[in-house]
């Protein structure tokens, strides 16, 4: 089993771990080791572990990263936020973290109203990583 | 090496060796003493097709035995093939990692 480990600097000025299981194609962004007290399916491609009382993002684990990396005919690809399956009471704890760094730095929040729907789909899509695009 | 095969609800074979598990708990101490449990989410779990790779697959299964908040497993599985030496095509189905969550 190979995990390649990464350094990447952060907006912030922080520098933090990725590592990459090329075998499994998964990316983890550790933005702390601290044990993770929550996590969702934040679409279903992404896993986001987080700290529930300070409401800050732990790890940010991201499946088949590779796909993300190929270029595609209209952009970056965009995937559902799995919100109707968070818990109400998290709902917005995780909607504001993706909101703020870390997670700006890896993630654009944008969303999709189809016609004729009458809702609003929110949607997220992983920024270019350059210290990932070039290892 | 130690490691663990099963079948899912529709009779697919997955194996998750000794040291992906030991690299998942050292990442996801949630998971840690509940093996069984992630044995069982490959065994009767739903299982969902990830958007942009079709050989990879979650599995999800709610389990209660988990420290709270978390309330469920979700299992990443990646459906390969291996070639033998007389060029037979054998399933190679394997656990890439696997977390606890908090499901609604």
């Amino acid at each position: 089993m190979k995990i390649e480990k990464y350094a990447v600097p952060l907006s912030t000025g922080q520098t933090i771990q990725c590592e990459y299981d090329p075998d499994g194609d998964l990316l983890e962004i550790y933005f702390s080791r601290s044990e993770a007290m929550a996590a969702i399916e934040l679409t279903d491609n992404m896993v986001l572990r987080f700290d529930w009382e300070n409401c800050t993002p732990l790890s940010l684990s991201i499946i088949s990263f590779s796909t993300l990396l190929q270029p595609s005919r209209y952009g970056a690809m965009h995937f559902e936020l799995l919100v109707e399956e968070w818990p109400e009471e998290s709902q917005e704890k995780i909607l504001a973290m993706l909101r703020k760094p870390p997670l700006t730095d890896f993630l654009t929040l944008s969303s999709y109203t189809p016609a004729h729907a009458n809702r609003v789909i929110p949607t997220t899509a992983v920024k270019q990583i350059p210290a990932l695009v070039a290892a | 090496m130690r490691q663990w095969a099963l079948h899912d609800r529709d009779g697919r074979e997955i194996y998750l060796t000794e040291e992906q598990w030991e690299h998942i708990v050292s990442g996801h101490g949630e998971l840690r003493h509940h093996l069984d449990d992630v044995l069982n989410t490959i065994r009767h779990g739903r299982r969902r097709q990830q958007p942009t790779d079709p050989n990879t697959y979650m599995y999800r299964l709610r389990c209660d035995l988990l420290r709270r908040p978390y309330n469920g497993v979700l299992v990443v599985v990646i459906f390969r093939f291996t070639q033998d030496e007389h060029g037979q095509l054998t399933p190679n189905n394997f656990v890439v990692t696997a977390w606890g969550i908090i499901m609604r």
